[in-house]
């Protein structure tokens, strides 16, 4: 009996922390971040903006290069839904409206988040983002989504 | 080994001041089909048979980062309906005055409605073409130079240009009639002021055509005659032809997105000095919602063409005090003249039903229909078609 009730609260904890697993996967949590230098007060909807170019600059002052994740990532499809709030075609449209008229051209894409990260340590003008478990200390988060 | 390889380009790219540029490149592509519903009329080029040529094309775009803003960009655009012959749609240079600040010179849009600035990239809206009694004006780009201002006044992002553009084709033809080509030329000052607010859009444009000239042939065959008779005023003759005009063009537009559903507007005006082109007013309205990767949508619109009656209420008078017999003689130039003023009228109405399908990332499916029914003179029109837009 007790033995049941036992594993009773073990299957509910198991089924409880898959479920958590599985809403941990379907939604990656993003860590928006920057070089440790950057002071910068940078709200969602900033960062909403610097990534559609419609912010060029750090509030505290200096050029923006905002540093996007491929295509197709589970890093890059999380940010568009959840801080663009925007499908990829929806962004795709917006780019090209801007791109073909002349006025601006989408952020950089690199190749994996380890490079992003190296690129923004070396570089207090980038802004990048990442899956939050593969933060380190080279850089500083300024958001987490 | 590969990837270090492109991540070292990519680090090249970003930080080493290099001879040469990083040269970007980007296109799209529409390949449409479409055919009037009915036997024996035509639609913007379109009749029974089903045609892919007339809004099929396909453009590349390279754009040359030359470092601190400078930038020098071509598009080059192939069109079904002029043989798929590459055209330069667009060549400028562009530099970053400030971040807000922009200068471009050289062969840009003349951006005057709310679309004109991407009329071509078929991705970017969610009709096959826009309302084409609107988006269908002579001028499309043109060479000149242009101020692009862009800001956020507290949550509102603003929009501002001013361009001043001229123009100059040697063989225009209105899409979709069987008037012979001609020359036309205009130069003239654009102004946007485009606003956003969260899921809210608005925007004013004004055009101001300080010049244009339109040299159809036979409308220059009958300025010369109504001159031959050595018996109206030059005033007349000046009347008729579209030489050495002015033009006013306004568009106001409206729009909100509130992302499953979105609810758009335009209006549009051109007041050109009296000649056989007329007083053109169009307006649309426009709504869609989005389900998945669909986009369900609905568009009415209206197209007026007023006729400038000058030429012929100046004829009039001196026609009306000739004797019967003289009247008959002069009678065919009179009237002929009114034909003329007439030519373009329109009081029409239409509408468009249509579905997008976002089927894979950088392609969409479309299915539209058009209904289209004019007054003046009395038509209907039925236009099916299908399109595929790309971005890459």
């Amino acid at each position: 009996m007790k033995l049941l009730i036992r594993s009773r609260l073990m299957m509910k904890t198991l089924v409880a922390s898959a479920l958590l697993l599985g809403s941990a996967y379907v939604q990656a949590e993003i860590a928006v971040v920057v070089h440790p230098s950057n002071t910068s007060e940078i709200s969602a909807a900033d960062i909403s903006r610097i990534y559609l170019g419609k912010l060029k600059s750090f509030p505290s002052g200096g050029t923006v290069v905002a540093l996007d994740q491929p295509e197709g990532s589970p890093a890059r499809d999380a940010f568009v839904k959840q801080i663009l709030n925007k499908t990829e075609s929806q962004l795709k449209a917006y780019w090209s409206k801007l791109v073909f008229s002349g006025q601006g051209q989408p952020p950089k894409v690199v190749d994996s988040s380890a490079e992003m990260l190296s690129l923004i340590a070396a570089n207090p003008n980038m802004i990048g983002f990442v899956d939050v478990s593969e933060v380190n200390d080279s850089v500083k988060v300024i958001s987490k989504f | 080994m590969r990837k270090s390889t492109v991540a070292l380009c990519v680090l090249s790219t970003l930080y080493m001041p290099s001879l040469y540029a990083d040269v970007q490149i980007n296109g799209f592509a529409s390949i449409v089909a479409g055919s009037s519903l009915s036997d024996d009329k035509s639609y913007y080029g379109y009749d029974k048979e089903i045609n892919f040529n007339n809004d099929s094309k396909v453009a590349l775009q390279f754009t040359a980062d030359l470092g601190s803003g400078l930038r020098a960009t071509a598009q080059v655009l192939s069109r079904g309906n002029n043989d798929y012959s590459a055209e330069f749609e667009w060549a400028y240079i562009s530099y970053d005055i400030s971040d807000k600040l922009m200068l471009m010179a050289g062969r840009q849009r003349f951006n005057l409605y709310k679309y004109s600035d991407y009329i071509d990239v078929g991705y970017a809206y969610h009709w096959i073409t826009p309302p084409r009694g609107v988006y269908s004006l002579p001028f499309n780009s043109g060479e000149g130079v242009g101020l692009v201002y862009s800001d956020l006044w507290g949550d509102t992002e603003v929009g501002l240009t001013y361009k001043y553009i001229t123009t100059s084709v040697s063989d225009y033809a209105p899409i979709g009639s069987s008037t012979p080509p001609a020359p036309f030329s205009a130069e003239g000052h654009i102004m946007n002021f485009n606003f956003v607010t969260s899921g809210f859009e608005y925007g004013l444009n004004i055009g101001i055509v300080t010049d244009f000239s339109y040299e159809l042939p036979a409308l220059l065959g009958l300025g010369d005659a109504i001159a031959q008779t050595g018996l109206f005023s030059q005033q007349v003759v000046d009347d008729l032809l579209p030489i050495n005009d002015s033009a006013l063009l306004i568009g106001a537009n409206v729009k909100y997105d509130a992302g499953k559903w979105f609810i758009l507007a335009e209006y549009t005006r051109i007041d050109v000095d009296p000649s056989s082109f007329n007083i053109q007013d169009s307006a649309f309205i426009s709504g869609g919602i989005r389900y998945k990767d669909f986009t369900f949508h609905l568009t009415y619109g209206i197209d007026k063409g007023d006729p400038q009656y000058d030429a012929y209420d100046g004829m009039l008078p001196l026609y009306n005090s000739l004797p019967p017999a003289n009247q008959a003689a002069l009678a065919p130039l009179v009237f002929g003249t009114k034909a003329a003023l007439e030519a373009q009228q329109e009081d029409s109405s239409y509408y468009i039903i249509g579905t997008r399908w976002d089927f894979h990332p950088s392609a969409a499916l479309k299915l539209e229909y058009t209904n289209y029914s004019n007054d003046k003179p009395s038509s209907d029109e039925q236009l099916l078609s299908m399109a595929i837009d790309l971005v890459f």
